[in-house]
């Protein structure tokens, strides 16, 4: 126990401002303990031993009570056995007491410590500074996790920059490559703009030149200083300049891109000096930072248009040799068509009379012939026609089952002769009226059942017409001829409708013919706005079709004749025993002339001919005819201006007298011209007897 | 201002709200330090204009915003920030309130720079007691009743603040008779 001097202090007081004090006896026995300690450590307290409770770190090596009273001027560190804590302090002999006495505190390094210890603020006396030194440790603590997440965040924002960084080198990267290639790709653009075979203008949208490559300076004779900032239609023709201007603002209102050759017809450039010269123009755009900008190829079409003319000279020049020729062909087959037709006539007359075997087969192969020859000449003057673009087709009503009847009664007579087979099927569905040219008709389908019956041995040979649509008063109407006969090979197939192709060579010497019918047939059909064709094979036959649009026919068709109503024609005039009925002829052609003549008196007519048209109105003013016969070519007064006087006199007089047309063909403008001078009827050359006897007794027939 | 005060202000922010508010905070308080160093001392207007754009940016009045950082001191950051000291700092309220003073004294002596403020107890009885509150810094009364509330939840005792005397009614200080 201490006992109190000059300052009376008591063990609480003692135990208040060191409350982690304890003494000891030299026999090291703990006398008294502060409450702090004795709350620390339960196991010290009075009477317990020193060194059960405590191990002297520093000063070291104290053993006894002796030693550590030696050291007492030391600092003293006491581990608290049992605890994990040290006592850091004094030593202090009492000699009043005959003891030592610890006045000290916790070493405390860690603020974690006074919780784990089970201490707080008020266990430690008020000038004990361990709080504070706590203090300054948890400020340096904190200090800590503040650097701590700061390097953190540095370490963050480190890695994000570096992270940028890259980012930036690569983007750098990346834009150097794209300026590279910018001026790589403006490196190109320069060399393939100034290389250009064209001249190229880039125009601003206000019009004014932006660039321009040095062909296009060549071009117009300027120098690039002289055009670089002005208006674009310094390069156009004044008289054009104006309509430019409104041109380019609609087209900087509404860019489109323009390709060469659908630049205007007819676009003339302006020179510097002053000359002008032909130009074709391509146009293209962008949308630049700087507005819209156009650029303009421009091409130089002198020698173009210098060579497009040429040609066409040449062109001009070959389609009119060509139609010389084919007119001269045409008028050829004509002159030639005429005699020709004499000769079959005359032929025809011969074999009327009384002949011997012998002359008669001479007789006939001479009409063969002429027949042969005829049909070469009207092969090739259709041909000539549809060549010189002459060919007209005729639109009448007609009636199709009474055609191909007439038809099919012509070639069964040259099947019979082969020993085919003809067979005609028109399906009951095909509209029988129709309106159309029923002479081309007749000669497509003469020309194909031509061919067939001339390319088949034996066997049949098939004609099918049938309706393939009817629609908005129009039939279309399908013919094809089928045979089984030589056939036709792939090859030829496609060249078949050619002119002048047969086959081939040793076909046409073989077979005969001019090569030109199925060029005339596929023409026809294309003017009827039909098309033609053929399937086949070598060895099996051919067959070939023809599909045609027609119109229906409008009016009901008159009936043609039958063969038993002429056959009594021919009687009753005869058998009238009366006055003949007299006919006028005027023909100047003798042959012809002859030929009819013959036919009249045979149909036992009071024929009468005159040569021209002169002696045509002289006779009509001296006698009185039934009927005229009146050939539209004649020398001196032609055929058509007779008619015409011929009627006048009649409006004087009173009367009409049927004045029937001779005409060279069918054409629908030849006929147009008979109709609208007067003319009555009509009947072409070569004249048919049959239809002959018809026409006159149509006309004779009828009262004045 | 001690750093941890504006630290505590962000991390309040932060956790109630987000980065993106505090940012707009920082933002409209035009103030660009990225982060604050709890043991710096910073200018004591860095605090109020934290206090005055997150008010703003809240739709908070200043003095909710420092009551509620109050709130948040010492919830969070005291204990974050001091852990076990701030634990040691007593086993009860009324310990803690008694040594408040002592605490005080010696954040001054430890960092000579700054001026903290003093509290004062009068009157202490086994369940109340009078705080005096003496600042340099005018206007922070709420962020007194803030920490004084903290502490109430902290160590969960049902705590009645007074606002006996009042700075900004003329007083030298605020004081509060607070009862437990």
């Amino acid at each position: 126990m201490v006992s109190p001097h000059k300052v009376g202090i008591s063990p609480d007081q003692l135990s208040t401002v060191f409350p982690f004090h304890f003494c000891f006896d030299p026999t090291l026995t703990l006398s008294q303990v502060g409450h702090s300690l004795a709350l620390l450590c339960p196991g010290i307290a009075e009477g317990a031993s020193f060194f059960e409770n405590f191990k002297i770190e520093r000063p070291a090596y104290l053993v006894d009570f002796e030693s550590i009273l030696k050291q007492s001027h030391q600092l003293f560190i006491l581990q608290v056995k049992y605890l994990d804590v040290k006592l850091r302090g004094q030593m202090k002999y009492v000699p009043e007491a005959g003891s030592l006495l610890f006045l000290g505190s916790p070493w405390l390094t860690d603020p974690a410590q006074i919780g784990e210890l089970g201490l707080t603020i008020s266990d430690f006396a008020t000038h004990d500074n361990s709080i504070d030194l706590l203090q300054v440790l948890q400020a340096q603590n904190i200090a800590l996790a503040d650097t701590q997440k700061l390097a953190k965040r540095l370490t963050l924002q480190q890695a994000e920059l570096k992270k940028i960084n890259t980012a930036m080198k690569d983007e750098m990267a990346v834009r150097k490559e794209a300026e590279e290639k910018l001026l790589e790709g403006e490196n190109i653009f320069q060399i393939l703009f100034e290389s250009a075979s064209d001249g190229i203008v880039i125009v601003s949208a206000k019009g004014t030149i932006e660039m321009v490559n040095d062909h296009l300076l060549s071009l117009f004779g300027y120098s690039r200083i002289e055009v670089l900032g002005q208006p674009v239609e310094m390069l156009i023709p004044s008289r054009f300049a104006e309509q430019h201007v409104q041109y380019r603002t609609g087209f900087v209102k509404h860019p489109q891109n323009r390709p060469m050759s659908l630049s205007k017809p007819d676009l003339f450039a302006l020179r510097k000096n002053g000359s002008e010269f032909p130009i074709e123009t391509s146009l293209s755009y962008v949308h630049s930072q700087k507005g819209l900008v156009v650029m303009v190829f421009i091409m130089d079409i002198t020698e173009k248009k210098q060579a497009e003319k040429d040609l066409a000279e040449a062109r001009d020049q070959a389609i009119e040799a060509s139609h010389l020729k084919s007119e001269f062909l045409a008028a050829m087959s004509h002159e030639i068509r005429t005699p020709m037709n004499g000769v079959i006539g005359i032929t025809d007359l011969l074999m009327e009379t009384a002949l011997d075997e012998e002359q008669r087969k001479l007789l006939k192969m001479v009409k063969d012939s002429g027949a042969s020859l005829l049909y070469i000449i009207n092969d090739i003057l259709d041909t000539s026609k549809i060549e010189a673009g002459m060919l007209q087709l005729e639109n009448i009503d007609f009636d199709l089952s009474s055609e191909i009847e007439g038809v099919s009664d012509l070639m069964t007579i040259r099947t019979k002769e082969k020993q085919l087979v003809l067979i005609t099927q028109i399906q009951s569905d095909v509209p029988r009226h129709l309106y159309g040219d029923p002479g081309r008709l007749r000669q497509i389908l003469i020309n194909l059942l031509g061919n067939a019956i001339k390319f088949t041995l034996k066997g049949t040979v098939e004609l099918q017409i049938e309706l393939k649509a009817l629609k908005d008063q129009k039939a279309t109407i399908f013919f094809s001829v089928k045979d089984t006969g030589i056939g036709i090979s792939a090859r030829v197939q496609s060249e078949l409708f050619q002119p002048y192709r047969q086959a081939d060579q040793s076909t046409a010497r073989k077979f005969g013919g001019t090569g030109l019918g199925l060029a005339i047939c596929r023409k026809l059909v294309e003017l009827m706005g039909g098309s033609i064709g053929v399937d086949s094979q070598e060895g099996i036959g051919s067959r070939f079709w023809f599909i045609v649009p027609f119109d229906l026919a409008t009016n009901e068709i008159p009936q043609p004749l039958q063969q038993e109503d002429k056959k009594e024609l021919y009687p009753s005039c005869k058998e009238a025993g009366n006055t003949l009925p007299k006919i006028l002829l005027a023909e100047d052609n003798n042959v012809n002339a002859l030929i009819a003549m013959k036919m009249l008196e045979r149909l036992g007519y009071d024929a009468e001919r005159v040569t021209n048209g002169r002696e045509a109105l002289d006779a009509f003013n001296r006698n009185s005819y039934r009927l005229i016969l009146m050939d539209c070519q004649m020398p001196e007064m032609d055929g058509y201006e007779t008619t015409c006087e011929i009627r006048a006199i009649e409006q004087k007089t009173g009367g009409h007298v049927p004045i029937v047309a001779i005409t060279a063909s069918a054409l629908s403008s030849d006929l147009e011209r008979c109709w609208s001078v007067g003319m009555d009827d009509h009947i072409s050359k070569p004249i048919d007897k049959q239809l002959l006897a018809s026409i006159i007794e149509r006309w004779v027939s009828q009262p004045f | 201002m001690y750093g941890m005060v504006n630290k505590a202000v962000e991390e309040m922010v932060i956790s109630q709200f987000d980065d993106e508010t505090w940012e707009k905070i920082k933002a409209k308080a035009a103030i660009d330090v990225e982060i604050f160093i709890s043991n710096e001392t910073y200018p004591d207007e860095i605090t109020y204009k934290l206090v005055v754009s997150a008010a703003e940016i809240l739709k908070l009045t200043p003095d909710q915003v420092l009551e509620a950082f109050g709130i948040h001191w010492v919830c969070h950051t005291a204990p974050e920030g001091y852990g076990e000291l701030f634990t040691a700092g007593g086993k009860t309220l009324s310990d803690f309130l008694v040594n408040l003073p002592s605490f005080h004294s010696r954040i001054k002596l430890i960092f000579p720079k700054l001026d903290p403020p003093i509290f004062i107890i009068t009157e202490p009885a086994d369940n109340s007691l009078s705080l005096h509150y003496y600042s340099p810094r005018p206007g922070l009364t709420s962020f007194v009743i803030g920490l004084l509330k903290g502490l109430g939840i902290y160590y969960k005792t049902q705590l009645d603040i007074v606002l006996v005397n009042s700075s900004e009614a003329g007083s030298d200080h605020d004081e509060f008779l607070l009862t437990w």
